[in-house]
């Protein structure tokens, strides 16, 4: 029997960590994913900063989804104060995480997830073989790239986003620019979810508790209550009371967890699996062609629920402008008092909790940022766990394979949780 | 408007001298240039696929991992890349030398920029800190005299 597997560099995950999988006989002893990053201090600098620089401040965390930190932030403060912006610069921030959903998204997808499906080591040498998927890959991701670029300002951390608004809003002319790639984007999206269908997905399934944010009306991006299928229901401001973050030795980053409960699953399976009526009609025809449906338990399908959400932000991306009239102003003015506000919203691996308490001159005395890899952080521990009889009877580079695949189920920022991935499988 | 070369420095400033390629860019951009140069820091190359169609000429700057003593400047192309001689730092998973293959390989024909590589040897980055190492710290103003002499040409 092999008593020590070790890989030391876990690709195609965003950011530095470790695994340990420990094996006493056939059963498994120990899973700890390690983030050994130090942690980064954004709540601990943010004191004593004006509430005009989180937004911008908090973006910072991450290049891969900074618009989720603009738009947590701006919805916390905004509670706080309470502002509540008008419908049209509403659909202007949905646009904007549109933008950011098929650029994180298609990354993950075509780059990072599928090569494990496909047999390939790297999008490289999957590219050798499936040039066209990779090309048609890039050429959505640069599609929600242009959107971000327009509607925030730049490609990477947009400088377009403030409270009440945006600096400056886009044009009718720049915003209808982006209708052609669009119109072949939702094309090309459709054609994934088809393609992505036909994987072999591991045959896995576990009792999750998914959390996601849920809207009355729509999709959910940056409103709503706070639910899972296991009875929570609460509003973003009663998180505190419901969640805990709990220290672990073994990592720089916290686990969340419910109170009383354990570990739970947020990102685009739990989203789907929560929301699956607000689903556009066309993202829904998609899924049911794929049949994929509701619930669904196989981390695995995250894959399929990603490639349903690019097609449900490719089309209302294209609804939102074709509808869109510049607002007389790009932004609400904000004012200033001393009072708590609590923000939520979908980052493209999750939800993102932002609280932020002010004071009457509009400085920040107290943060609190939750990113959405620190809520998996637990869950995907507990997948590794699961799985780990079915890797301890595998070779050693297949049961190396899955192990990771199953991490990269979530596309974990472990930059974000406060970075690059080692495997070590003991067995005595 | 589109700079005619496209100067990028690569790097994480956080982590010690795998930072160089960011500083070395901002040493460079305190200067003007007689020619339209355009001057950009990435932390993440993944990042730099999306430019390749730009069909602007590119100068990459990044910190590499090699036989070499820290601190050395290098003028690298692609195909030393490819072979493997020396090893770009990726804090992602997924490096310079990655992206540009996989840029190449899905590129249409004759559609692929002219890409030139200053790297400067690095001891592979074990912890967080903005301070670069002395030797490293030594070889940015050799980098800046490197990419002043390649964007001459």
């Amino acid at each position: 029997m092999v008593e020590t597997i070790n890989v030391d560099y876990l690709a195609r995950v965003e950011g530095e960590g470790a695994l340990t999988i420990r094996f006493k006989g056939d059963q498994v002893e120990d899973v700890k994913l390690r983030i050994f990053e130090p942690p980064r201090f954004f709540e601990g600098f943010l004191r004593g900063r004006s509430q005009e620089e989180a937004p911008d401040l908090t973006a910072r965390i991450c290049g891969i989804c900074p618009v989720a930190y603009q738009m947590s932030a701006c919805h916390a403060i905004e509670d706080a104060l309470d502002l509540r912006v008008d419908d049209t610069l509403r659909r202007l921030r949905r646009l904007l995480y549109c933008g950011e959903w098929i650029e994180s998204h298609c990354l993950h997808m075509f780059l990072l997830h599928a090569p494990d499906f496909l047999g390939y080591q790297d999008a490289i040498s999957m590219a050798k073989s499936h040039g066209s998927l990779v090309k048609r890959g890039l050429r959505m991701k640069k599609a929600g790239n242009a959107i971000v670029r327009i509607v925030g300002g730049r490609e990477v951390h947009p400088i377009n986003v403030r409270l009440g608004g945006f600096y400056r809003a886009p044009s009718v002319k720049e915003l209808e620019s982006l209708i052609p790639e669009l119109s072949w984007a939702c094309e090309a999206a459709l054609e994934t979810v088809r393609d992505f269908s036909t994987f072999d997905f591991p045959a896995f399934e576990r009792d999750y508790e998914f959390v996601a944010l849920q809207h009355p009306e729509e999709y959910p991006f940056c409103e709503g209550r706070i639910v899972s299928n296991k009875g929570l229901d609460i509003p973003i401001n009663a998180y505190d009371d419901h969640f805990e973050e709990q220290q672990v030795p073994h990592s720089t980053a916290l686990h969340s967890i419910i109170r009383n409960r354990s570990e739970y699953f947020c990102g685009p399976l739990a989203r789907f699996n929560l929301n699956y009526d607000k689903l556009s009609t066309a993202a829904r025809h998609a899924a049911e062609s794929a049949r994929f449906s509701v619930p669904c338990l196989n981390p695995f399908k995250s894959l399929l629920a990603r490639a349903v959400e690019v097609v449900q932000t490719f089309d209302e991306a294209l609804s939102i402008i074709q509808s869109y009239t510049p607002p007389e102003q790009a932004y609400m003015e904000v004012s200033k008092k001393p009072a708590t506000g609590f923000g939520c919203t979908e980052a493209p691996r999750g939800i993102l909790y932002h609280r932020y308490r002010l004071d009457a001159e509009g400085l920040i005395q107290d943060a609190q940022i939750i990113p959405p890899t620190s809520q998996n952080q637990k869950s995907i521990e507990t997948d590794l766990y699961a799985i780990a009889p079915q890797l301890a009877a595998m070779p050693h580079d297949d049961a190396t394979w899955l192990a990771e695949q199953t991490v990269r189920n979530y596309d974990p920022c472990i930059s974000c949780s406060t970075h690059f991935l080692k495997l070590k499988v003991e067995r005595s | 408007m589109l700079g005619e070369v496209l100067v990028i420095g690569f790097g994480q400033p956080v982590a010690g001298d795998d930072g160089v390629g960011i500083a070395v860019v901002r040493e460079l951009s305190q200067k003007p240039w007689a020619k339209s140069v355009e001057i950009r820091e990435m932390t993440d190359p993944l990042r730099l696929i999306d430019l390749f169609d730009s069909g602007q000429r590119m100068i990459l700057v990044d910190g590499i991992v090699g036989k070499n003593i820290s601190g050395t400047v290098l003028s690298i192309n692609s195909a030393d890349l490819a072979d493997g001689k020396v090893n770009p730092v990726s804090s992602h998973g997924v490096n310079v030398a990655q992206v540009i293959e996989l840029a190449q390989v899905v590129a249409e024909d004759n559609s692929f920029p002219e890409i030139q590589i200053v790297g400067i040897t690095i001891k592979p980055p074990v912890r967080f800190t903005d301070q670069m190492s002395p030797e490293v710290t030594a070889a940015i103003p050799k980098a800046v005299m490197k990419i002043r002499t390649l964007l001459e040409v």
